[in-house]
């Protein structure tokens, strides 16, 4: 067990490395010259070549990356070119309303896809498993910032439920973060749980035919019974796989949500910085993000194997 | 006297707590503002391009992240009456070439050092000499200033200007800390004598956070402890009022708006504002020749915007005032469109064939690049080909100056007094190449010059109709804009440069 | 075996080979038949869209502005007055354009590689998947943020980097198809027939990656009409004067209130284009694994 965390991060490191030069190669190759960016316009030749050589832009790609991993060891990820401000300090203040809007929805999605899912595979062909098919199929093919916007108009405006706009993290109010959160996390959620709940009615409805559990079945034991103790844990090893690589997906998508819904997010503040070309910030978001991908799917395969040690994800 | 203050300061107490605990459950979570003071967010759709120092930024946008902060020299009302801010008494001498102010006594600035002579002269010299100042046509007619005593300042003028009055109540009057000015972070932690000052919790480019100062000056403007102003696209106005999370919005997104609110019962009120739509031109290529301006200018259906775009709530102008302004020639109407006879102007220019130009507009202006395409129909029918390229705030006059493109079309006010306006128009930022015409030139020299109101109005009207009648920018109309604010806002006031004022406004 | 930091593609099969009777099988699933023949008027229609007899999209009547819809105009008009319906078809042009680029850098990129690994496997199978795997990594949309941040607002590139972000899903799709096939004993009694190793890789490899590459193929494709929509809503990705799906919400946004169905149609198309994709998909997926035997 702890070979495989050991094995697994010693493999994550590397690819760290591969994405931080992939970040690195991006901004190598960005047409926009930094120097001039961060003085903006009007700035005189000779002040542009100053700071070239103060930001050691003269120098060969190779010593440049090699100067920008011993900043990465600092922890420092650069200054934004919009506004001079620590790449990290931004980051550290959009991660949590980020982190707040992915968890909630994370934790959404498994709540409704997994019980029905189970359910649904344990009962193949039946009427739960049809509907609950037909409806995921159509919800999956959902645009998430539309359907913010509809849910924006339907329950702020017409129906005055919720507010339409506004950002919040997790705080000792959980009412009022309840409803900051209740429209950006059912849009980014609704295609989630829809994929979810037809990965594990999938594998549920597989295992559900083993022989093991048919046999089970026969000798009298009862539908719950057989639930928790033979079909839950190995139908879930592919969801709990599935819900790892979700979580990337939705930080992706989170991106969209936050700037519809106006929070202040990571995602959004990636988007403000793209549109203004500020590359420092773009980037150190990607490596951000990247590290936390290759962590929460980590933690899916720990608990995969918790849940079945003998499986292998295939 | 001392129960009825005692008696103010148990009302503005209660009223505080009430709001803090009503307020709790309605701000943004994020905001980090004094315990139990109420807080007030502002919503806007750009960020100003992230330069909130006034002395070299003028981006419509960015005004409102200077209100809270700086103070002004003086203030001037719709109808152009001056009264005192920082400078309780002006006088012009008898031949006008010296104007005396007398500075009011104990204000200090936000980063403690006080504001007194030196430090008004610091200001003006700085927007005078500093290569990326906006204000420094504004501030040209002042020879040397005089700080002869630490609340006397002595401005020997070259020439009569009368018009610096109306500039020290906008940008060039705002005052800023002379100690801040090396900060690294001036440009979006400004320091000034406002009654708020920039919080460290602040995130420029999205929510910038102001706390009340203590020992201000004026204590009784700081009804509410803490501001935010929160940067949000234009589709988020409404949700965001009618959610209650933010409390007061310029609506200068879709003119339908100000009636969504309106009939979801929150108040809707009419800023009073002139709010212009203009496209700025690159006179340095294409548009050197005024015929070519002119052609566009001709082109251009101005009431069919009016009337269909923006719901029949604007005036049609191609003067840089509102038609109500006392600087606006009536005699000269709008060019009425004539798309023959913008062909034949750009037949006369030289153009034949009609011409093509690239025009800039902020990324974030959903309702003006709405405008924007239908000009550009109108224009195609006068084989002037405009492109269309929508672009972030901080980039759209280096697209100007530096030849991306020819034109920008952007909002300005055309101000109660259309001295500020006029003389940002003239600056080198939107004018790249420092195009001049003589007529224009001269009538703008003499305007800044009269100080009597009455010689003032007749010289701003020639400026006005001169600056029709060379299409120095094309002037489209003037919206009348409203701003709306949520249930139990109070005091909430629109004035100039196109910002709506918190000072004395309340949430209860 | 692919050892994963990042985890694999979960729920894909690898089918057995699928020929014509695949055709067949997929015939009888009714829903997913129809649907391929709406995507396909759909394309039709937006392909031909310029040589139609259809008013101009970009034909604005001011007066005629924010009109419901009628006999005239069957979908009503927008903020400038031009015809709704003629407008979503050009977008969709331009959506679909932008999917099939996505989905054609995807395959391009992770196919031919996943073909080579699976088949060879060693240290350049060792070094690929790991490259691969640091891609996974970056979720879709935020390297296409990253790409359009350095490049430019403009939608072919961030389209490219929604295929590279996709590329991996490909690659990892080839290589198990290949390196199953090419361990498989049928390949080996085939050779020891006298078939030769070309009419090998022909029958049994190709037959049983197409299938799987045709889910992965409209996954993506769906996926790319979906990120197409986010990033020119965001106004990273197509810019004016062409509109594209996404580019239209982003004017309906500002006028959801006063005209929600500005809102709804260009959603509604987006959702019709990407359900006839995945129902084909999940047809394919269902024929290739009944197949099997499982």
């Amino acid at each position: 067990m702890v070979r495989m965390i050991g094995r697994r991060v010693a493999i994550a490191v590397p690819l760290v490395f591969v994405v931080s030069f992939l970040v690195f190669a991006l901004t190598a190759v960005s047409p926009t010259d930094p120097a001039r960016a961060i003085l903006g316009e009007g700035a005189t030749p000779a002040s542009i070549a100053q700071l070239r050589h103060q930001l050691g832009l003269d120098q060969s790609t190779l010593v440049r990356y090699g100067h920008w991993l011993a900043q990465l060891f600092h922890g420092d990820l650069g200054q934004s070119w919009y506004g001079n401000v620590p790449v990290t300090a931004k980051i550290a203040q959009g991660l949590p309303v980020t982190a707040a809007l992915v968890l909630a929805s994370i934790v959404v999605t498994a709540a409704v896809a997994v019980p029905f899912g189970l359910y649904a595979g344990m009962r193949p062909g039946g009427r739960v498993d049809r509907v609950a098919g037909a409806v995921a199929g159509f919800l999956l093919a959902m645009p998430e910032f539309w359907v913010a916007l509809l849910l924006i108009l339907l329950l702020s405006q017409k129906l005055h439920l919720l507010p339409g706009t506004g950002t919040t993290t997790i705080t000792t109010d959980v009412w009022s973060d309840i409803q900051y959160l209740t429209i950006p996390v059912i849009a980014i959620s609704l295609p989630q749980i829809c994929a979810l709940y037809r990965q594990t009615r999938a594998s549920a409805a597989t295992v559900a035919r083993q022989d093991y559990v048919r046999t089970a079945r026969a000798g009298g034991i009862s539908e719950s019974e057989l639930l928790r103790t033979r079909v839950a844990k190995n139908a879930l090893v592919p969801s709990v796989t599935l819900l790892g690589l979700q979580l990337g997906r939705m930080i992706g998508i989170a991106a969209v949500v936050e700037s519809v819904y106006g929070m202040q997010g990571i995602g959004s503040m990636a988007v403000q910085a793209a549109l203004n070309s500020d590359l420092p910030t773009v980037l150190g978001i990607v490596l951000v993000t990247a590290v936390v991908v290759m962590a929460a799917n980590l933690l899916a395969d720990v608990t995969c194997f918790y849940l079945a040690p003998k499986a292998r994800t295939a | 006297m001392k129960p009825r203050r005692i008696a103010m300061v148990l009302a503005a107490v209660s009223a505080l707590t009430v709001a803090g605990c009503t307020a709790a459950g309605q701000t943004s979570n994020s905001s980090s503002g004094s315990p139990g003071g109420a807080s007030l967010t502002v919503l806007v759709a750009a960020d100003g391009g992230q330069n909130y120092d006034p002395q070299t930024n003028a981006a419509p946008s960015s005004g409102e992240f200077m209100m809270p902060v700086f103070d002004t020299l003086l203030k001037e009302d719709a109808h152009g009456v001056m009264s005192p801010g920082l400078a309780t008494a002006w006088t012009y001498s008898a031949d006008g070439t010296t104007l005396t102010l007398t500075l009011r006594g104990g204000v200090k600035f936000q980063d403690g050092t006080a504001f007194d002579a030196a430090a008004v002269k610091s200001n003006i010299e700085r927007g005078q000499t500093n290569p990326k100042s906006v204000v420094g046509g504004q501030l040209a007619a002042i020879g040397s200033v005089d700080a002869k005593d630490t609340t006397t300042v002595v401005l020997h003028l070259k020439s009569p200007a009368g018009a610096l009055l109306g500039y020290f109540a906008g940008p060039a009057g705002m005052m800023g800390s002379p100690q801040a000015w090396s900060n690294a972070n001036y440009a979006t932690h400004p320091v000034g004598t406002g009654p708020w000052q920039v919080s460290d919790s602040s995130q420029p480019g999205s929510d910038m956070v102001y706390t009340a100062v203590k020992d201000y000056w004026n204590p009784s403007v700081q009804k509410v402890s803490t501001i935010h102003i929160r940067v949000g696209a234009e589709s988020t106005f409404v949700p965001g009022l009618t959610g209650q999370s933010v409390q007061a919005v310029m609506l200068t997104g879709a003119p339908t708006d100000g009636k969504t609110l309106s009939s979801a019962g929150l108040p809707v009120a009419d800023s009073g504002l002139s709010y212009l739509h203009l496209l700025y031109l690159n006179k340095s290529g294409v548009f050197a020749d005024p015929r070519v301006r002119e052609a566009v200018s001709a082109a251009i259906d101005r009431k069919a915007i009016c009337d269909s775009l923006l719901g029949g709530a604007c005036a049609v102008t191609a003067q840089p005032v509102q038609p109500k302004s006392w600087a606006y020639d009536a005699s000269l109407a709008a060019p009425k469109p004539d798309v023959n006879q913008a062909k034949a102007l750009l037949a006369q220019a030289g153009h034949p064939n009609g011409i093509s130009f690239t025009a800039v507009v902020a990324s974030t202006g959903t309702q003006l690049q709405t405008e924007l395409t239908a000009i550009q129909q109108m224009l195609a029918k006068a084989n002037i080909t405009m492109t269309i390229s929508p672009m972030p705030v901080a980039q759209l006059l280096p697209a100007l100056d530096g030849g991306t493109a020819q034109a920008y079309y952007s909002v300005n006010t055309g101000g109660a007094d259309p001295a500020i306006p006029l003389a940002t128009m003239a600056a080198p930022a939107y004018n790249p190449g420092g195009y001049s015409d003589p007529t224009l030139a001269d009538a703008l020299n003499a305007a800044g010059a009269a100080t009597e109101q009455a010689v003032r109005a007749t010289a701003y009207r020639k400026v006005s109709a001169a600056y029709q009648d060379t299409a120095f920018n094309v002037v489209v109309l003037n919206q009348e804009l409203q701003y709306a604010t949520a249930k139990g806002v109070s005091g909430v006031t629109a004035r100039d440069p196109l910002v709506l004022d918190t000072a004395g406004a309340g949430v209860s | 075996m692919i050892d994963n930091v990042v985890g694999p593609s979960v729920g894909i099969a690898v089918p057995t080979p699928v020929g014509f009777g695949g055709w067949r099988a997929f015939r009888r699933h009714r829903l997913a038949v129809i649907a391929l023949a709406v995507f396909g008027v759909i394309v039709l229609a937006a392909v031909l869209a310029p040589v139609l007899p259809l008013p101009d999209p970009n034909a604005q009547v001011l007066t005629d502005r924010l009109l419901p819809p009628s006999a005239g105009h069957p979908f009503g008009t927008d903020e400038l007055g031009r015809d709704q319906l003629v407008r979503l078809l050009f977008a969709t042009r331009i959506s679909l354009w932008a999917a099939l680029q996505a989905t054609v850098v995807g395959v391009v990129l992770g196919v031919p590689l996943g073909l080579l690994t699976g088949t060879v496997g060693g240290r350049l199978d060792g070094i690929v998947s790991r490259a691969f795997d640091a891609v996974q990594s970056i979720p879709a949309l935020i390297l296409a943020i990253a790409v359009v941040a350095v490049l430019g607002r403009q939608l072919t590139p961030a389209m490219v980097a929604v295929g590279i972000a996709f590329a991996p899903t490909f690659y990892r799709v080839s290589r198990a198809a290949a390196s199953t096939v090419a361990g498989e004993t049928y390949i080996e009694a085939s050779r020891s027939m006298g078939q030769k190793t070309i009419r090998i890789v022909v029958d049994h490899v190709l037959g049983s990656v197409v299938a799987a590459l045709v889910v992965v193929i409209s996954t993506t494709f769906a996926f790319g009409i979906l990120a197409e929509a986010a990033l020119s809503y965001l106004g990273l990705g197509a810019q004016p004067p062409s509109a594209s799906l996404g580019s239209m919400l982003t004017s309906a946004a500002n006028l959801l209130n006063a005209s929600p169905q500005l809102t709804v149609e260009p959603g509604l198309v987006i959702v019709l284009v990407v359900l006839c994709v995945s129902q084909v998909s999940d047809a394919v997926q269902a024929v290739a694994s009944a197949g099997d035997g499982g």
